[in-house]
């Protein structure tokens, strides 16, 4: 399903034109379609459900910026907007392209297609993008804005999308400080702007098997007696960056109501912190820096829940893309099992977090122990 | 559903608000045909997709003199085939773990025995506390004794707080009697929400888009009454022939074997009022109500509701193909019908009038399934010297597959100086705004089934009702002279006298 085909050539760079960026589209579109035998004439059909604007910083990233899009046509079809703003380049200039992308026909399936206009803004010129955007955008649908690389709050550019957009899509694990830009993220979170993180998306499945332990009424009562925490997760030189880690511990707590007790500390490479539960007990978190083994983004290891009757544990496997599960709970014999745990790319997680249109209080809740558990104040 | 187990606060915000507790599938008929190309294909899936709990087990039961071991790599096998994502062979091997097979025959309470033997260790290895699913994979002939042996064995209420379910495949009964009779043995046994009797065209994504597309949008239920639908018509087309099951096919024909199932269901989704919420019995007793309004045909008046048909040899997709008595396990005097056409009216305020015509048959030139409102004309011609009738009516079509997707037909003015009009259509494609490929129906269907969710499930009484409607046309059939049969050819949209269905001249058989 991801054969992606770039069927039509990329039209000629014209200064920005509203008017006749929709006329290259209409005509592209038409190509698309004269392009088959007329009994399937019908079957391109153009849905757009939002709008996806993509900010870079090279070429290299723009191409990059395009092949995601193309992929997500699959599941999300949309207009991309890929922004390249190069504001140290010569010149102030504003220029833009159409493109469409269509995925290979699977057999029997109508051809799914995509549109793109790439924009590429030089020196001043930067400053005036998001004005020059309005126009471009399909009515009625919703605004994304995927900032590819990096923290985008501090920047001046950001806050000029402001109303424009409905969601900011970021990826703290690119972030120079991941871990200091969390207690922001918590702020602007609680504020009301839409944030997804594609770090915080890489959780998912170990959301999933962790909160599956306990999909069984039996086992939820260990889940308000857990002592102990303990998340292994790969650096090169402890402690790294822990922010995977503390997004997944921030979303235990929050669930689970837990505050913190003695926030975070480091001693020899292990990093600890004291939650309290609902009930007043104690919760012993730690955070154990383990071998890279390779460099994909998800830095997780291990999770593993202790309470005084069981314990519970999602490990990851050496085979790709599995995870091994245990629980041992007193009275029974210990339950392995091998079970998926995708590497999702960018195309997969982005499609993920843009089923999403409202607010993810889940992630809003995670973010803000998250913060918490580093000592920023709630 | 009994809602006073502890809920799981780690699920807050997740794309399943649970998964199911671990339990037992213990699968009837597990040598068999559709156990390797459907059931372990769908359950595999769902153990990768996360949604099968730790824990989780297969019991297969069958005949044939299998071991564990062979039972799991003949399972393997198919599976690579019909699997939708395929088969990672680390996933699989922990899936398969969970996997033994018991050889019985299904009248024999040594077999049970085994098998209750079998569901209590893993109970205690696994962790399944008394929770099980039995699977009736087999020839309808054995479901009464699988269950009264189920009864007899005691395996028909589960120890402690676990729970005990039994789905059912179709065809359930084949007449009113048998149906009830059989209802009547299952009532024996299990309470009735105990049991999942599966249509699995419920399953199916687009199927329960009708009901989405009805009642999450405003501006269409308004229409969706006599005052503007003319009529309505469901066909369910299949190019293909007997595909080798003739020996069940020659007993079952056209009527049961589609139309009082998939298409009374693709019928009472259409018509049935809005529940008072999207429960299983609030959905299902708005569909009961739905078939008991439909007006039964008196056997005399049969003939005029309906039309029979079977094919004979002629031409599909450019290769030349046999007639149905010239199929393996056909009798060369076969009056089975392979197509139905048929005309109800379902008397109640909201559609008394409106004709629903049904139409399903085997050959035909094009596989589609689908779904077409037909609304009443515009009142009066202001455009055109022509008739009225010049102009066709909008049409607001369903398909359920094999192109899911929604098409509304209006007219416009064709560019020009005069005041000419042309239908065109406004398509919505499922698959084109949602590229990704659906779970596959069984997916769905067994999730339910073990989350204990009968939404999309047959219940006893809306067997009953179906049935109630289907078997005096069969006995009418049985009165009237037989049909000269074979009377379509095979690739074509079944018999001409079909039209005679349609009742008034501006209507037609909408071309697919
Ligand atoms: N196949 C499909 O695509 C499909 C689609 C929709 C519905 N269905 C329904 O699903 C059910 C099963 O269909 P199928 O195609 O899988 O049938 P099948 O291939 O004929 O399998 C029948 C199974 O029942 C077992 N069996 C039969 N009599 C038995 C007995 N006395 N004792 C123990 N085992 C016995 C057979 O075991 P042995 O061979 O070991 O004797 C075999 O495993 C039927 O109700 C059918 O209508 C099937």
């Amino acid at each position: 399903m991801t054969n992606i085909l770039t069927a039509t050539p990329l039209g000629a760079p014209t200064p920005i034109d509203a008017r006749s960026i929709e006329r290259e589209l209409n005509a592209l579109w038409q190509e698309t379609t004269d392009n088959k035998s007329p009994d399937q004439r019908h079957q391109v059909s153009r849905t757009r459900v939002l709008n996806l604007i993509v900010v870079t910083r090279s070429a290299a990233a723009a191409e990059r910026a395009t092949e995601v899009a193309a992929k997500l046509t699959l599941r999300h079809p949309h207009r991309a907007i890929v922004v390249n703003a190069l504001p140290q380049d010569p010149g102030d200039s504003l220029e833009a392209w159409v493109q469409a992308h269509c995925l290979l026909p699977i057999h029997g399936r109508p051809r799914v297609c995509g549109e793109q206009i790439t924009i590429v803004a030089r020196g001043p010129a930067v400053e005036r993008v998001p004005n020059t955007l309005l126009p471009l955008l399909v009515p009625d649908v919703p605004v994304m804005l995927w900032w590819m690389a990096g923290a985008p709050f501090d920047d001046l550019r950001f806050a000029k999308f402001g109303d424009l957009i409905d969601r900011v899509v970021v990826d703290s694990a690119t972030f120079d400080a991941p871990e200091t830009t969390l207690a922001k993220m918590a702020a602007l979170t609680a504020q009301g702007t839409r944030i997804s993180d594609l770090s915080w998306s890489r959780l998912t499945p170990w959301r999933e098997l962790a909160a599956q332990f306990f999909d069984a009424p039996a086992q939820v009562p260990h889940l308000y007696e857990l002592t102990s925490v303990t998340v292994d997760y790969e650096a090169q030189v402890a402690p790294g960056d822990r922010s995977q880690a503390l997004l997944l511990v921030g979303w235990l707590a929050a669930r689970l109501g837990w505050q913190v007790a003695a926030p975070l500390t480091s001693d020899r490479g292990n990093s600890t912190v004291q939650l309290k539960r609902t009930d007043g007990s104690l919760v012993q978190v730690t955070l154990r820096p383990a071998p890279m083994q390779d460099d994909a983004l998800d830095r997780l290891a291990m999770l593993t829940l202790t309470s005084p009757q069981a314990t519970f544990s999602v490990a990851r496997d050496p085979a790709p893309d599995c995870a091994m599960t245990r629980a041992e709970v007193a009275g029974m014999s210990p339950l392995e099992r091998r079970v998926r745990l995708e590497q999702l790319d960018e195309a997969g997680l982005l499609s993920e977090e843009l089923r999403l249109l409202g607010q993810d209080i889940t992630y809003a809740g995670a973010v803000r122990m998250a913060a918490a558990l580093l000592g920023a104040t709630e | 559903m009994s809602d006073t187990s502890p809920t799981n606060p780690l699920r807050a915000g997740m794309r399943m608000q649970r998964t199911p507790e671990p339990c037992t599938v213990v699968i009837f008929g597990a040598t068999g045909d559709l156990t390797h190309r459907k059931l372990v294909p769908a359950l595999y899936n769902l153990q990768r997709e996360r949604l099968l709990p730790p824990g989780f087990s297969v019991v297969g039961f069958a005949r044939r003199d299998w071991s564990d071991d062979f039972f799991r790599d003949s399972l393997l096998k198919d599976a690579k085939e019909f699997s939708r994502s395929g088969i990672d062979p680390n996933l699989w091997g922990s899936f398969a773990e969970g996997m033994s097979y018991i050889q019985a025959s299904f009248d024999d309470p040594a077999g049970y025995a085994a098998l209750a033997v079998r569901l209590r260790e893993l109970d205690e290895q696994r962790g399944a506390s008394g929770n099980r699913l039995f699977y009736l994979s087999t020839p309808p002939e054995s479901y009464a004794t699988i269950i009264q042996q189920l009864g007899a064995a005691g395996l028909a209420r589960s120890p402690g707080n676990g729970w005990t379910r039994i789905i059912i495949e179709k065809p359930f009964g084949r007449d009113l009697t048998s149906a009830r009779a059989l209802n009547a043995e299952v009532h024996n046994v299990f309470d009735e929400q105990q049991v999942y009797r599966i249509d699995h065209y419920l399953g199916k994504e687009t199927v329960q888009n009708i009901l989405v597309f009805r009642f999450a949008n405003g501006i269409f239920e308004p229409l969706w009454d006599r005052r503007y639908v003319d009529h309505v018509q469901i066909t369910v087309a299949e190019t293909v022939g007997l595909e080798g099951r003739g020996g069940y096919y020659e007993h079952a024909g056209a009527m049961r074997d589609m139309v009082q199932n998939h298409l009374m269901q693709l019928l009472t989704l259409t018509a049935m009022e809005p529940p008072i919420g999207y429960r299983a019995d609030a959905v299902r007793d708005e569909k009961v109500k739905v078939l008991r309004a439909i007006r039964p045909m008196p056997p005399e008046q049969v003939d005029q509701h309906t039309v029979r048909g079977q094919y004979g040899p002629g031409t599909v997709a450019g290769q030349a193909v046999p007639g149905y008595r010239e199929e393996p396990g056909v009798a060369a005097d076969s009056m089975t019908e392979t197509y139905v056409a048929l005309r109800f009216f379902i008397d109640n305020w909201r559609w008394a009038g409106v004709p629903f015509l049904l139409r399903t048959g085997k050959r035909l030139p094009k596989r589609v399934s689908e779904i077409a409102i037909q609304f009443r004309s515009a009142p009066l011609m202001l455009f055109d010297d022509g008739p009225l009738s010049d102009i066709e009516p909008n049409v607001l079509a369903m398909q359920v597959q094999p192109d899911e997707g929604i098409t509304l037909r209006f007219d416009s003015k064709v560019p020009g100086q005069a005041n000419q009009i042309r239908p065109v259509t406004m398509d919505f494609r499922y698959n084109a705004a949602f590229g990704v490929e659906s779970p596959e129906a069984y997916e769905r269907l067994l999730l339910d089934a073990m989350l204990g969710d009968s939404t999309l499930f047959t219940r006893s009484d809306e067997v009953e009702a179906s049935w109630s409607l289907i078997t005096p046309i069969h006995q009418g059939w049985a009165q009237d002279a037989p049909p000269p049969f074979p009377n379509y050819e095979a690739g074509t949209w079944g018999p001409k006298a079909a039209d005679m269905l349609l009742g008034k001249e501006w209507r037609s058989w909408r071309r697919l």
